[in-house]
């Protein structure tokens, strides 16, 4: 490790690379929820964020020979599920007929867990979430990839901005760059929603 | 980007996680000093709390049991799926690059001397089949015809195949030859 401290993740590793399903569980089970926050928010659908986010772990435990103890566990798992996006969002440019269909899929993706949930708050506080989840989604679609992958490790990730730095394959000061350019433009394009509050639920407010 | 903004430095901060008391009060002072900064701040942490509270995809519950069986799947060999070459690397060390190679040249060295003696051995008993064909009607008919040359006869094996066509084949043969005569 880069500063000194020992990783968790690195140990769990090791014993993976000696074919320790234990340990990849754990492992599994420690990341899926960040690793699917961030496949989800790069394609914006659910289904083919769920592939993807099983593959970045199927390649884990298939190139676990690759991974360097040097570097942290997170690093590394960031950076594969970063190259599985964007080879997704380049595979969905040359067939744009892809995405249209992903589009659908992700409403209906959405349909039944509006329905399922029965603390959800009142159709009329839902259909504000739901519009500005929309809003908040289509603003980051309109950044540019590595932009756009800035603000989510930013925010999703336990990562320092050396780790993003390395998972976006770029230094510190240009990672920040890209932080602060994407932030600019989310905050223009949701000036009218950022004061609305439409997050807040009931029980959290 | 100046790192030595204070303001800046709070925004590195909270682009990433919530500022403690004390980084807030620090920056509370910049901002005091700073006309104009405090709008900029307050969207900031507002785009913060938006991104913050967005919400999260939930994990389908068989999702961990699913990467396990795509890593059976896809990853660990089904034992059906075993070949020659499998077992070969079962040894536990890798085959060198070359070995294809001379697995092919073996097959080689071992496949064209079986064809060139099956071709060689089949020539011969068209051979055989030709003189035969040749001397019945010259011994029958009296005909002086112009019989193969005497060295093929030096081959044991020609007239040994003789005998697959008639079991009198090297009598007639023998007289064939006398009725010609030199």
């Amino acid at each position: 490790m880069a500063d000194g401290t020992p990783d968790p993740d690195g140990a769990l590793m090791r014993r993976v690379k000696r074919g320790d399903r234990e340990a990849f569980t754990a492992l599994v089970d420690k990341y899926r929820q960040p690793i699917l926050n961030l496949t989800y928010r790069m394609v914006g659908d659910l289904s083919e964020a769920e592939d993807l986010a099983q593959t970045t772990f199927v390649q884990v435990y298939r190139f676990a020979d690759r991974y360097r103890e040097d570097a942290r566990f997170s690093t590394w798992l960031y950076t594969i599920a970063r190259n599985l996006c964007l080879n997704e969002i380049r595979r969905r440019q040359r067939h744009p007929a892809d995405s249209l269909e992903s589009v659908r899929d992700r409403d209906d993706d959405r349909a039944p867990q509006q329905q399922a949930d029965p603390r959800s708050p009142s159709p009329p506080d839902e259909l504000l979430r739901t519009e500005l989840e929309g809003k908040v989604q289509e603003a980051l679609d309109a950044l540019p990839p590595n932009q756009k992958l800035a603000v989510l490790l930013c925010r999703d990730g336990d990562l320092s901005y050396e780790d993003i730095g390395k998972i976006l394959g770029c230094s510190v000061s240009a990672t920040k760059s890209l932080i602060h350019r994407g932030r600019e433009t989310l905050k223009k394009r949701l000036k009218p929603y950022l004061r609305t509050g439409a997050w807040d639920t009931p029980e959290t407010q | 980007m100046k790192e030595s903004n204070p303001i800046q430095s709070a925004l590195d901060i909270v682009w990433r996680r919530p500022l403690t008391p004390v980084e807030t009060d620090r920056l509370r002072e910049s901002l005091a000093a700073t006309a104009g900064s405090r709008d900029a701040w307050e969207e900031e942490q507002l785009l913060s709390a938006l991104l913050e509270r967005w919400p999260e995809p939930r994990v389908p519950d068989r999702f961990t049991l699913d990467v396990l069986e795509a890593v059976e799947r896809k990853v660990v060999p089904e034992p059906r799926r075993l070949s020659w070459w499998t077992w070969l690397r079962w040894s536990g060390r890798p085959l060198p690059s070359w070995a294809p190679g001379v697995a092919v040249a073996a097959a080689l060295l071992v496949a064209l001397p079986a064809v060139w003696l099956y071709r060689h051995a089949d020539e011969r008993t068209r051979l055989a089949a030709s003189v035969i064909r040749i001397a019945q009607p010259v011994h029958q008919v009296g005909l002086a015809v112009q019989l193969p040359g005497v060295e093929i006869f030096r081959d044991f094996e020609v007239i040994d195949r003789m005998r697959q066509f008639s079991a009198l084949a090297d009598e007639e043969l023998l007289a064939s030859l006398e009725f010609s005569g030199p």
